[in-house]
């Protein structure tokens, strides 16, 4: 059986979702997701979410034990930016 | 006009955003949706993202003496205050830029971003927003540093 990056098992591992299934999937709350596949201009469009969160420095916090991961925000604010 | 030599295209909905991937002091390396800001003087990051690249000051809770490289900044309708750090590297795609100031400050969740791209990295991009196609393009006009 394979062995992932992070020691678990493939079987254990989250399956890999394109981050629009991730968005629909994990709406608003933030995700750490290892990053599986890329687009050609480097971007990131596929991936295994390895923590979820609503709160993002929680998040921060469950995250310290992986190596390099991506974090966003699956969902919109509901309020108008003025930034 | 010089060539460039990156380029990163991207398509966006309402606000302009791309993934930036960040390598801070102590070579831990993470990767973002960041907001592009180019009203902002520096780039965002939270500042225990900051703590955990290597750069142990932006956590200072210390109110009487803050950390020299304290900056206070005004926002649109308030002050506010953050520690800014030298990010080791910033890609963007295959953009490439090293020693870009970020300021650790941690914006309100609610906002949906935690990291902007203001204008210490973006002076080094050739930069084109398009609000009626929901187009970016960013370009590095001069070799990585």
């Amino acid at each position: 059986m394979a062995v992932g990056a992070m020691g678990a098992t493939d079987e254990a591992r989250p399956e890999a979702l394109s981050f629009s299934e991730i968005r629909e999937r994990y709406k608003d709350r933030w995700v750490a997701v290892e990053v599986t596949e890329r687009d050609r201009n480097s971007q990131p469009v596929k991936g295994r979410v390895v923590e979820n969160e609503i709160d993002r420095y929680t998040l921060a916090d469950k995250t310290a034990k992986y190596g390099e991961v991506c974090i966003f925000y699956a969902g919109e604010s509901s309020f108008r930016l003025l930034m | 006009m010089i060539p460039p030599t990156a380029v990163v295209e991207r398509c966006f909905s309402k606000y302009p955003t791309v993934f930036t991937r960040l390598r801070g002091r102590n070579d831990t390396a993470m990767e973002y949706q960041a907001l592009i800001a180019p009203t902002a003087d520096y780039c965002v990051l939270p500042k225990v993202d900051a703590f955990n690249m290597g750069y142990p000051e932006a956590a200072s809770v210390d109110t009487r003496v803050p950390a020299p490289n304290t900056l206070t900044f005004a926002s649109h309708n308030s002050y506010g205050r953050g520690t800014l750090i030298k990010m080791a590297q910033v890609d963007v795609g295959s953009i490439s830029v090293k020693d870009v100031e970020f300021l650790a400050f941690d914006l309100l969740q609610t906002v949906g971003y935690d990291v902007i791209l203001g204008r210490s990295l973006l002076r080094h991009v050739r930069l084109e927003l398009d609000f009626v196609e929901g187009r970016l393009r960013m370009e590095r006009v001069t070799p990585s540093q």
